[in-house]
């Protein structure tokens, strides 16, 4: 199920949709018309624009609701904007099954493919732009994140995206078990609580920890 | 004699600091109203126009025209990454739909600064929050990445805002302030 402001985006998605083999149950200008059907219809992923109403965030107002509703309808947020504040409202909504992109970003049969895949997965998809930014933004080069060697921060940043153990070995070309030998040296070198085996939990520590390392520092001002 | 020496210092260092001068409601009010055009309109299209592109793709048999629509569609996202950063600059997106608070670290975030908030409890009216909220972002895109930048907002129809900012690897402080009458 779709909900789109934009017609003509909204016309293309179904499009691409289809393209990739996905049956398309319902599409929608705004959010209130995605809730009345999702009620009805439960379906594997509902797509919502982030800018659409109900008021300026409508998107993600209606995310609420469908995962209140509907917890194991899976959640793709798009936006023009990769910022951090609706990455925080998203990982509000929830921790599984939901997935934040920009629009342009998932132009394509194969990406959309995958994203929708990993989200009726029960993983999280996080914008390679925005976890690019929070890894290497900030030109700091006296923090923690500079004692990482080049390829644990590569690591880091697959791990922002989202992505599990398996995927980050097949993007490096590295093996399982070497990915799991650099996550544990990322936590130990950062500090990072919780359990990096457990997807989700990792994921939100990674995210929180970069967007600490951002804003809100240093003591003493 | 200690205190008094101590509140000296303080106002000659801000009597000292640099005043800014905060954009006037209309200047406010026509940057986000371009801001809405530009989201609303090119940049709407251009996506939409990324996702036919991949339509396109999807049902070329060709390799070589897949190939070009690749490039194609790769300039086209470079595109929509310049006029997402001249959105950004005419009018913070989150500070629209979400407040000062996350619009000014939104941009914070894109300039790669090190930011420090101090705001008022409550939630500064429309105005207020749109040129107090404008005239840091601007400041901001004057600062290096990495830079350390400590923001204090107060009052609420006279909104007096304070910046202390720090070049990364420097010492010096250097400090700006604000008057903004708003309502």
């Amino acid at each position: 199920m779709i909900a789109e402001d934009g017609a003509l985006f909204r016309e293309g998605l179904v499009l691409l949709l289809r393209a990739a083999g996905h049956e398309v149950a319902g599409c929608f200008a705004d959010g209130e018309a995605l809730i009345a059907a999702v009620a009805t219809d439960p379906v594997d992923v509902a797509v919502l624009d982030i800018r659409m109403p109900p008021g300026q965030e409508g998107g993600l107002v209606t995310a609420e609701r469908v995962r209140a509703l509907r917890p194991e309808v899976g959640l793709l947020l798009l936006s023009h904007y990769a910022e951090t504040h609706y990455l925080m409202r998203v990982l509000e909504i929830g921790t599984e099954r939901i997935g934040y992109r920009l629009k342009e970003r998932v132009a394509g049969v194969r990406v959309l493919g995958d994203t929708l895949d990993r989200i009726a997965g029960g993983e999280i998809v996080i914008e390679p732009v925005l976890a690019r930014r929070l890894v290497h933004g900030g030109g700091r080069t006296d923090g923690p994140l500079s004692a990482l060697s080049e390829r644990e921060t590569d690591v880091l940043r697959l791990m922002a995206e989202g992505r599990a153990n398996n995927a980050i070995a097949g993007e490096l070309f590295i093996s399982a078990k070497s990915v799991e030998k650099n996550i544990a040296a990322i936590f130990t070198k950062l500090g990072l609580p919780g359990d990096a085996t457990v997807h989700h939990r990792r994921v939100l520590a990674v995210l929180a920890y970069l967007q600490a390392q951002r804003i809100d520092g240093p003591a003493g001002w | 004699m200690m205190h008094r020496m101590v509140r000296w210092l303080r106002r000659s260092a801000t009597r000292r600091a640099g005043l800014l001068r905060p954009p006037d409601r209309s200047a406010a009010r026509l940057r986000y109203g371009l801001e809405r055009a530009l989201h609303d309109g090119a940049i709407t299209d251009i996506s939409a126009l990324a996702l036919e592109l991949g339509v396109i793709s999807a049902s070329a048999g060709d390799s070589d025209v897949a190939a070009k629509l690749a490039v194609a569609q790769r300039r086209v996202t470079d595109i929509l990454d310049e006029l997402r950063g001249v959105g950004s600059w005419i009018y913070p997106p989150v500070l629209a739909s979400a407040g000062l608070g996350p619009g000014l670290r939104a941009v914070a975030e894109r300039r790669g600064l090190r930011l420090l908030l101090d705001l008022p409890r409550d939630e500064l009216g429309a105005e207020a929050r749109s040129r107090a909220g404008l005239l840091v972002a601007d400041h901001f895109h004057t600062l290096r990445p990495g830079s350390v930048v400590r923001v204090r907002v107060r009052g609420r129809r006279i909104v007096r805002v304070s910046i202390t900012d720090q070049r990364p690897g420097g010492s010096a402080r250097r400090a700006h302030r604000a008057v903004l009458r708003c309502g």
